[in-house]
């Protein structure tokens, strides 16, 4: 018991990754499409978004941190910071590493944002629905705990939820252009 | 700047949800330490800490019960267990003496000279 107690944290801080990720994900939505209304400001919209990235970045660190120092399965250095370095279902451990490097992408072009061009900032920024993709994939595909029905019962509906939110974001921003036309003429009568 | 700071996530709540993080991871590992077989699957290795298991028919393992260690050619008898030779009660001996071969108790027979006074128990064996 005590012998595996990394390789429990290492699992624990991999879901509740995941989940935060899920969460950033759909504040992140939230917020652009102002779903909420006006009643959570945007700018605190924004920085829960923001915190709960950064928070995801961290336990995505303490799932790392804890897959080096288990000795049940056996990862090293590299085997957790290169794709298909692993003996260990090489595959499905690659979704996750693919997925924690555009994590830290997202998350340090974020932090930049201001030193950087909006364009490059949001083109980088959409990659966090490929990370969802793919964390999501390697939580059903390596996760030991995605034997249990609820993990991918979950993990189906909030990829459904994603790829609902995110068409509703693009319906949303393309609306704005029609409704703006028809206000000048009120305005002048 | 208080304003702008008021619209924020404030402090506390930044505080309150690393504190909600890691309490669910903490409570996510336990309940895995639990009810989890993975982390015992190890555990049967051999240096998943199988020492100190009394596994049957293991000469290792101090119990040597279910073994024929007298050479008699039965197994669980008395005179199997180790230690046992020299305090097996009187009359024992006739009785092993006559149902084992001639080899198997004279082979015996000088260790346990001291402990069978008896002067029957030579003339059985032999």
């Amino acid at each position: 018991m005590a012998g595996h107690t990394w390789w429990y944290v290492a699992r624990a801080g991999g879901l509740v990754a995941w989940g935060l990720v899920v969460a950033s994900c759909a504040w992140g939505l939230l917020h652009a499409t102002r779903a909420l209304g006006r009643r959570p400001t945007p700018a605190w919209m924004l920085s829960t978004h923001r915190y709960l990235g950064a928070l995801a970045v961290v336990f995505t660190g303490l799932h790392v941190l804890g897959l080096v120092a288990d000795s049940y399965v056996h990862f090293g250095i590299t085997e957790v910071l290169l794709p298909f370095a692993s003996s260990w279902h090489p595959v499905a451990v690659a979704w996750g590493i693919v997925g924690m490097w555009l994590l830290l992408a997202v998350e340090g072009t974020s932090l930049a944002r201001q030193h950087l061009p909006q364009q490059v900032w949001r083109g980088i920024h959409l990659l966090s629905y490929p990370i969802l993709a793919l964390t999501t994939v390697h939580l059903l595909s390596a996760g030991t705990d995605a034997k249990s029905l609820l993990p991918e019962t979950v993990a189906v509906a909030l990829g459904v939820l994603a790829v609902f939110g995110a068409a509703v974001l693009l319906t949303w921003r393309s609306a704005p252009k029609t409704r703006t036309d028809p206000r000048p003429p009120v305005t002048s009568g | 700047m208080a304003a702008m700071a008021r619209r924020k996530i404030s402090n506390r709540g930044r505080v309150l949800a690393a504190g909600l993080c890691l309490g669910a991871t903490g409570i996510l590992a336990g309940l895995m330490a639990a009810t989890d077989d993975t982390g015992n699957a190890s555990a049967g290795t051999p240096s998943g800490g199988n020492s100190g298991a009394i596994v049957p028919g293991n000469s290792n393992s101090g119990f040597n019960g279910s073994s024929d260690t007298d050479g008699d050619g039965r197994v669980g008898d008395p005179g199997d267990y180790s230690g046992v030779h020299g305090q097996v009660p009187s009359g024992f001996g006739d009785d092993r003496g006559s149902s084992a071969g001639s080899s198997d108790s004279t082979s015996q027979q000088p260790s346990q000279q001291p402990t069978f006074p008896q002067p029957n128990t030579r003339s059985g064996g032999s």
